[in-house]
């Protein structure tokens, strides 16, 4: 394998080895893409849980850990998350490299613990081990339910239910709680071996040296499966259908009220585009520069954060942020007043230039951080999936002209808040 | 001007150290094959920094709970512009925090590192207080507290410390509150810059693609010279025994959330080996691979959200276990018997083995990145050690010492048990 070079090494599997040599770590990271789809979503989210609880040789949670800790801490995880209207599952082993484990070979035990998990998992007569399975479903509910405790989170959580409530990227990542509580064993094995047949799947392995075996490894692994996925993203742009925006609005027993803002935007499908978005969110509500930050924030004293970012995919942008619950109105107005003043051209190329410069900066920082290189490559598989280096060069051409027709198709959509409750 | 080069085999890493003659000591591990570098200007201030003097004063001076944070807050503005704006022009991504013994300011980036360092080094040293400037951060600290109040994990942990400290000035929460903000005047604030920001009682930590005598000579060029500042610190009396058992807070929650907290006695602060140790029995006791956590998990009474944590610093001591569970106190009682049961029995020596090999995993890997090493070269230069001494303590601990540290760490009658829950 050569350094960023990508090939299809089975059907329906992309793979890369990326040059991690200056790090002392290794990353193998597995990434499995399905369409969201309530139950299924759901299913595979328990599924990841389950099977990498435990292998053949280690046969509970405690035990594997055991065998992990002895590997100089290695950790083996799975996690999901919404990319469009795709539901993106990672299997990911993060270990120390070998020239620091003293003589011991980590990145090949590690890897052969991912592999058994995945291809080989614990099953009794065709079904997951009784135990894993009550044990996962009981942790996966209660980690939907636990969306509540973080009030950041679940806010913007309640404001994509409400914006795309017609669209699969409506759902949550975890999937639902009606359908975790009633998920019987059989669902879920149906569940795993839809993933393993259909998914289309990215390896990333980071490592200092480019470890062709465990390539190989995978392949024939895949190549049993007798695969045949096409590599398809289903994700549809969102449109905002309605003539005002849906205001949502919710009480809870809190101090500090959420108010978090969706809008859509029409730009293309181009890494440029992508790069024109970006830009635009930095000055409309990213570092200390920006609009959102100068003005709602510092001058106006409205909130203690207040934040805009992209959904490059769903042609979206949220702005999310933290207010008393008394200055709704006039942290509502602010945040759409400074959005107008790019909509009117009220901002110069000084304000791009910084934008940029940061922006650029903290990409090429990016470049440092092992499990962000990875996470850039396997976020990017459907689109443009380019470099940090060339996106960089994209960021680096934007102009204000192009911030400011970006600026004028951006349209409020839906609104959530989440405010104290009212005595009485 | 002489340079210290310390060089560490596990990691293949080298420090380079310098000592200002105001007294204050500059770190620098170069690492050229990356892109980035990361900065840190701190003072050995926070908190729990509540009544202090220096050698010259006869008396305390006591300021109110959250000045630490109002302070850091208030730095970045400067009589012309603030601090924000000067990085927007080197496009240094720039933050700070308060804890509760230290308070650091800090940027990150991959061009124009110098030039970012010697803004840093400026604002640092040049604060600007007036009475328009700190009422106008009241309202935005106003409402950080708030944000803070609706936080069921920070909430649980500062009812806990509530619980287990009766004067130590660990128990108050870091942002203060809303009443004793509005206490705070430019007086005040200068009084505990012009004692804590003291060079002498600060450090400055960098890692990354940096030559280190070009860091060397921007710090002779751009720090004060100041004469050193003797700070003492009021004594507190604080007793062993905790302040009460169980408490409970009602917040909009899922599944309740507890802290439970083992108190320590603690005249000063824990030698690193102390503290070293006491990583090692948390991982031993509660780590994912320990019987105990497989006990909890299987009867259902935790879930994967189950961390501990050893917190430690000037005057206090503890060890620190939080999660979510339908019976918090079942959890403690369990977790009370099991330490019942290590005691009588003894540690077990291949968790002890294992944890070795996890910790030094975990302690190597540490220095991978640029934009995270600093945080621990903080650590040592707040506690008073060595950049890379954390891992020969790690290397060289032995299964006596653990265990021997493990009686000096548990006392189930020295113990609290903090709850939040849904109404």
């Amino acid at each position: 394998m050569k350094n960023a070079e990508k090939l299809t090494i089975s059907n329906g599997v992309e793979a890369a080895w990326y040059d991690a040599s200056k790090f002392k770590k290794s990353v193998v990271s597995i990434s499995m893409y399905m369409p969201l789809e309530c139950e299924r979503t759901t299913l595979i989210r328990l599924v990841s849980g389950i099977i990498t609880q435990k292998t053949h040789d280690y046969q509970s949670y405690t035990e594997l850990n055991a065998r992990l800790n002895e590997l100089y801490g290695a950790s083996i995880s799975a996690n999901s998350i919404v990319i469009g209207d795709m539901q993106c599952t990672t299997f990911k082993a993060v270990c120390l490299d070998d020239k620091y484990a003293y003589s011991e070979q980590v990145l090949a035990n590690v890897t052969k613990l991912l592999c058994e998990m995945l291809f080989s998992p614990v099953m009794i007569n065709g079904l997951f081990d009784t135990d894993a399975f009550e044990s996962e479903k009981r942790l996966l509910c209660e980690t939907i339910n636990a969306q509540l405790n973080d009030k950041q989170v679940y806010a913007t959580q309640r404001l994509c239910e409400n914006m795309y409530k017609d669209e699969p990227c409506g759902y949550s990542t975890l999937g639902s709680l009606k359908v975790a509580e009633s998920a019987t064993n059989e669902q879920a094995v149906e569940a795993y071996n839809y993933m393993m047949q259909n998914a289309f799947v990215r390896i990333n392995v980071l490592s200092a040296e480019p470890h062709d075996e465990l390539f190989d490894t995978f392949k024939a692994h895949f190549d049993k499966l007798n695969r045949n996925v096409q590599k398809h993203d289903i994700t549809k742009r969102h449109i905002c259908q309605n003539e005002q925006p849906n205001i949502v609005t919710e009480q809870m027993d809190v101090t500090q009220g959420k108010l978090c803002m969706g809008f859509t935007a029409d730009f293309g499908n181009s890494l440029h585009d992508d790069a024109v978005m970006r830009v635009f969110c930095d000055i409309f509500g990213g570092g200390p520069y920006s609009l959102l930050f100068s003005n709602v924030r510092e001058k106006q004293s409205l909130c203690y954060y207040c934040s805009a970012r992209p959904n490059f995919t769903k042609g979206t942008l949220y702005v999310a942020s933290g207010i008393l619950p008394e200055n709704y109105d006039k942290a509502y107005n602010g945040i759409l007043a400074e959005l107008d003043k790019i909509k009117s051209g009220e901002i110069d190329e000084s304000l791009l230039e910084t934008s940029k410069k940061s922006l650029l900066d903290s990409y090429i920082s990016a470049s440092d951080s092992l499990l962000s290189i990875d996470t850039w490559y396997y976020t990017r598989v459907f689109r443009n999936n380019v470099s940090l280096d060339e996106f960089c060069k994209e960021i680096a051409t934007v102009t204000i002209d192009e911030v400011l027709n970006l600026a004028k198709t951006i349209k409020l959509d839906t609104v959530f808040h989440l405010t104290a409750k009212k005595e009485g | 001007m002489s340079v210290q080069i310390i060089n560490n085999a596990d990691t293949g890493e080298c420090c380079y150290e310098y000592t200002h003659k105001s007294g204050i000591r500059i770190s620098v591990i170069p690492k050229p094959q990356f892109s980035s570098a990361a900065a840190y200007f701190g003072t050995k201030y926070g908190s729990i920094d509540t009544a202090f003097k220096t050698d010259e004063n006869a008396d305390y001076t006591v300021v109110p709970e959250g000045i630490a944070h109002y302070l850091e807050h208030k730095l970045f503005e400067n009589e012309d512009c603030d601090a924000f704006e000067r990085f927007s022009q080197t496009g240094a991504y720039a933050n700070a925090y308060t804890s509760f013994d230290q308070t650091c300011y800090l940027f990150s980036c991959s061009n124009n590192f110098y030039d970012s360092l010697k803004i840093l080094l400026d604002f640092v040293q040049d604060p600007y207080f007036t009475a328009e400037t700190v009422q106008k951060e009241q309202g935005i600290i106003g409402q950080e507290i708030s944000m803070y109040d609706d936080d069921p994990n920070w909430s649980v942990l500062f009812n806990l410390l509530r619980c287990m400290y009766k004067n130590h000035p660990v128990r108050i929460d870091i942002a203060g509150t809303v009443e004793s903000i509005a206490q705070i005047t430019p007086e005040l604030l200068y009084s505990c810059y012009n004692t804590f920001y003291n060079l002498s009682n600060m450090f400055i930590c960098i890692a990354g693609n940096v030559e280190p005598q070009k860091v060397f000579d921007i710090c002779d060029e751009m720090l004060k010279d100041k004469t050193p500042v003797k700070i003492i610190r009021k004594p507190v009396d604080e007793p062993l025994e905790v302040v009460c058992r169980y408490t409970e807070h009602n917040l909009p929650v899922a599944a309740p959330l507890f802290a439970i907290g083992y108190k320590e006695a603690a005249d000063g602060e824990k030698t690193l080996d102390e503290r070293v140790a006491a990583d090692f029995i948390r991982m031993m006791l509660f780590a994912n691979d320990s019987p105990l956590y497989k006990k909890l998990l299987d009867s259902k009474l935790i879930n994967d959200n189950f961390s501990t944590e050893y917190f430690g610093g000037f005057g206090y001591a503890a060890t620190l276990i939080q999660g979510e569970s339908a019976e918090p106190q079942k959890v403690k009682d369990e977790i009370d018997a099991y330490l019942q049961n290590v005691a009588e029995t003894g540690l077990d020596e291949k968790a002890f083995n294992r944890a070795k090999k996890a910790m030094l995993g975990f302690a190597i890997s540490a220095y991978d990145e640029p934009l995270e090493i600093p945080r621990l070269m903080v650590d040592a230069a707040v506690g008073g050690y060595g950049v890379f001494d954390a891992i020969s303590s790690i290397k060289s601990m032995t299964f006596d010492y653990a265990s021997k540290r493990f009686y000096e760490m548990f006392n189930t009658d020295h113990s609290a048990l903090s709850v939040v829950k849904a109404k």
